[in-house]
């Protein structure tokens, strides 16, 4: 049994503009030790994936539906008590900006010792000493002035080192991080990718990593999901990812995207916008922006065909282009 | 921080020299002779200059403000024109009346207006958050001396529960206290919706910050949680409560004319009413001390509250 498994989720939120719909579907599974990472654009659902698997929307204007296994525990069945205690001990959340997701009138080392007095119930003494350990498992070099510092005081990077030893201080199987680099300066972005990749292969981590850098994305990740207007339209191994890209819009990322070795060969931006998710098309949300682009399309909803083993693609011209296997796959999950 | 403290301080200096020579220049610029109103109407020429001379009043202003100054240093605030006591002491006396007031006011709006706005905040668009905006609003439309002449009707004309005049010291504290009852509800009215809503406000401006939710993501309750945003609210409301604090000490003329409550609002308006132009002075310099040194006062709770205040 995975670790996580998400089994069409689907989340919408009521707004003032109408029923935004979110997540429209989602299934992906994830086992231990290994990096998945979420790729789209802005807007195609990413964060709000990660705020679900940890129960974290706000039951008041919010519809949720579908399954999140975490444990064999489904999350959207378990009361606030129950989550909470998931929170931060099976599975922590690292995010984008540490800046605004610390506290800032409390001590590095204070937020870190309140994680571990709330699930493990430690002293105040032992709390700090764990503290101190997992400052030094974030390789600080000044572990005793970072705990008492706060966080306007020290680098943006220290930051995110800080935000990672809190994400990790009650020693979670599963890490959520949300983009934990794209704040950051180029170098220090470089760093802090490394220590993740270290620390998720030293700690036997699984890890869902939100990135819309294809690189970053290559760099740490097993197996890769491309996001677009709430659903994943293919899914494959990093490597057949890049190799043998199925879907128009994921196509259309990596030519977009700066590569090594890749002179001579035009950057060309994905023209046109993601839909509005409150007036979602009937057939495939990117039949607007898609090259391709067919009748049908724009009628019915692609289901995921199987490109290769382990590669599933959301386009009616999987069969076509990539031969053999028309198959549909669980057309359940569609 | 301690250095900061003395700096703090050394900077107050300035400033009280600052309010003391507009307060000095507001009542000699002020039309009117002070004179006309001591003296008798048919007091001749001579009488009313010797009188003039007594008092200093013929010398050139900043002769006559370096003189009072140097009084006032040396706690003299001079005579009162009407009634010839010390003005210190009748100073003295009127604002003690007036911290008690204050004091309580402030215990009786503080307290719930924290609590209400926190409440509010935490229930957001729910009917209690309602029920509280709407109290909150009342609160800080309705003029106070017109709830205090409510009060005044219901409470002491209508059922006769407590008395409507004065502050009695013959009767005790319990006689003092009931004295007291209905002037601190009035009094409390105004910064109770002031805080009310403040609290709110600044309560919801942090909730919907990311680290709450990043709090939630690492498994915090929902006291823990609280105790986030109120430490992170503190220095926003403390700044709030000091300038209440103020406003109640020498904001309450109104109050404390419509209770007949002895207090600094109380001798003001008896002041500027018999030109006694030494304790208008003097009311309005001391309650000016008390407002400088109750900023420094929040300023420097501000730099124990918040990390983000530098304290050097
Ligand atoms: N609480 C909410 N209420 C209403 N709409 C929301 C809410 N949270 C997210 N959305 C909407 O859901 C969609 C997906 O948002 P999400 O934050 O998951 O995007 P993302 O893929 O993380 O993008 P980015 O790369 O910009 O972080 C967006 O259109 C967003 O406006
Ligand atoms: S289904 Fe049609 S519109 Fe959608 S990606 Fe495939 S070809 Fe393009
Ligand atoms: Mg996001």
């Amino acid at each position: 049994m995975s670790l996580l498994s998400v089994r069409d989720l689907r989340v919408e939120f009521d707004t003032r503009d109408g029923l935004v719909r979110a997540l429209n579907g989602v299934t992906f599974e994830l086992d231990k030790g290994l990096v998945l990472a979420l790729l789209g654009e802005s807007g195609s659902g990413k964060s709000v994936t990660l705020r679900a698997i940890l129960g974290l929307h706000p039951p008041s204007h919010t519809r949720i539906s579908g399954e999140v296994l975490l444990k064999d525990r489904d999350v959207n069945r378990l009361d606030e008590v129950e989550r909470r205690a998931i929170r931060g001990r099976v599975a922590s959340l690292v995010f984008q900006e540490p800046i605004t997701a610390l506290d800032p009138v409390y001590t590095i080392g204070d937020q870190i010792v309140e994680t571990l007095v709330r699930h493990r119930g430690l002293a105040p003494a032992d709390a700090r000493r764990r503290a101190r350990e997992l400052i030094d498992l974030v390789q600080v070099p000044a572990p005793e002035r970072m705990l008492r510092s706060y966080p306007h005081e020290i680098s943006g990077g220290m930051r995110q080192r800080g935000m990672i030893a809190i994400a990790l201080a009650c020693e979670p199987e599963l890490l959520l991080a949300d983009e934990p680099t794209t704040a950051l300066d180029v170098t220090v972005q470089a760093q802090i990718l490394w220590l993740l990749r270290d620390l998720q292969r030293r700690l036997g981590l699984a890890v869902v990593f939100v990135t819309h850098d294809l690189g970053v994305a290559a760099e740490i990740a097993d197996e890769a999901a491309v996001m677009y207007a709430g659903r994943i339209v293919e899914q494959a191994p990093i490597g057949e990812l890049f190799a043998r890209p199925a879907h128009p819009y994921t196509e259309g990322l990596m030519q977009a995207t700066v590569r090594r070795g890749q002179r001579g060969i035009p950057l060309v931006p994905i023209p046109g916008a993601p839909p509005n998710l409150a007036a979602l098309p009937a057939g495939c949300a990117f039949a607007a922006r898609c090259r391709l682009v067919r009748e049908e399309c724009r009628t019915t909803l692609p289901p995921l065909y199987q490109v290769r083993d382990g590669h599933v693609a959301r386009c009616h011209l999987v069969p076509e282009r990539f031969g053999a296997s028309p198959i549909p796959k669980a057309a359940s999950v569609a | 921080m301690w250095a900061y403290v003395g700096r703090r301080l050394l900077l107050a200096i300035p400033t009280l020299v600052g309010a003391s020579i507009i307060v000095f220049a507001m009542v000699h610029l002020a039309p009117g002779d002070p004179m006309s109103a001591v003296m008798p109407v048919d007091a001749s020429q001579a009488d009313i200059e010797a009188a003039r001379r007594a008092y200093g009043f013929d010398q050139p202003l900043p002769v006559q403000y370096f003189r009072w100054l140097v009084r006032v240093v040396q706690g003299d605030l001079g005579k009162s024109i009407a009634t010839r006591r010390p003005v210190l002491q009748d100073v003295y006396d009127a604002l003690k009346n007036s911290l008690v007031l204050a004091l309580s006011a402030s215990l009786l709006s503080f307290g719930i207006g924290i609590g209400l706005g926190l409440l509010a905040a935490f229930r957001q668009g729910r009917v209690l958050d309602k029920l509280m905006s709407a109290v909150a609003i009342v609160g800080v439309s309705v003029p106070h001396y017109w709830a205090g002449i409510i009060l005044i009707i219901f409470f002491s004309v209508q059922l006769n529960w407590l008395p409507a005049m004065g502050a009695s010291a013959e009767g005790g504290a319990v006689e003092y206290l009931r004295h007291m009852a209905l002037p601190t509800i009035a009094l409390a009215l105004i910064p109770l919706g002031v805080l009310t809503r403040v609290v709110r406000s600044a309560a919801l401006d942090i909730l919907a910050q990311e680290f709450v939710l990043a709090l939630r993501a690492k498994g915090l309750g929902r006291a823990a949680v609280f105790a986030h945003v109120v430490k992170n609210a503190a220095p926003q409301i403390l700044t709030v409560l000091g300038l209440q604090f103020g406003f109640q000490l020498g904001g309450s003329v109104l109050v404390e004319t419509v209770f007949s409550w002895p207090g600094t609002g109380y001798l003001m308006n008896l002041a500027i009413f018999q030109r006694d132009l030494p304790v208008l002075q003097g009311v309005i310099l001391v309650l000016a001390t008390f407002f400088v040194l109750l900023n420094l006062a929040v300023d420097l709770m501000q730099t124990l509250v918040d990390p983000r205040i530098a304290r050097h």
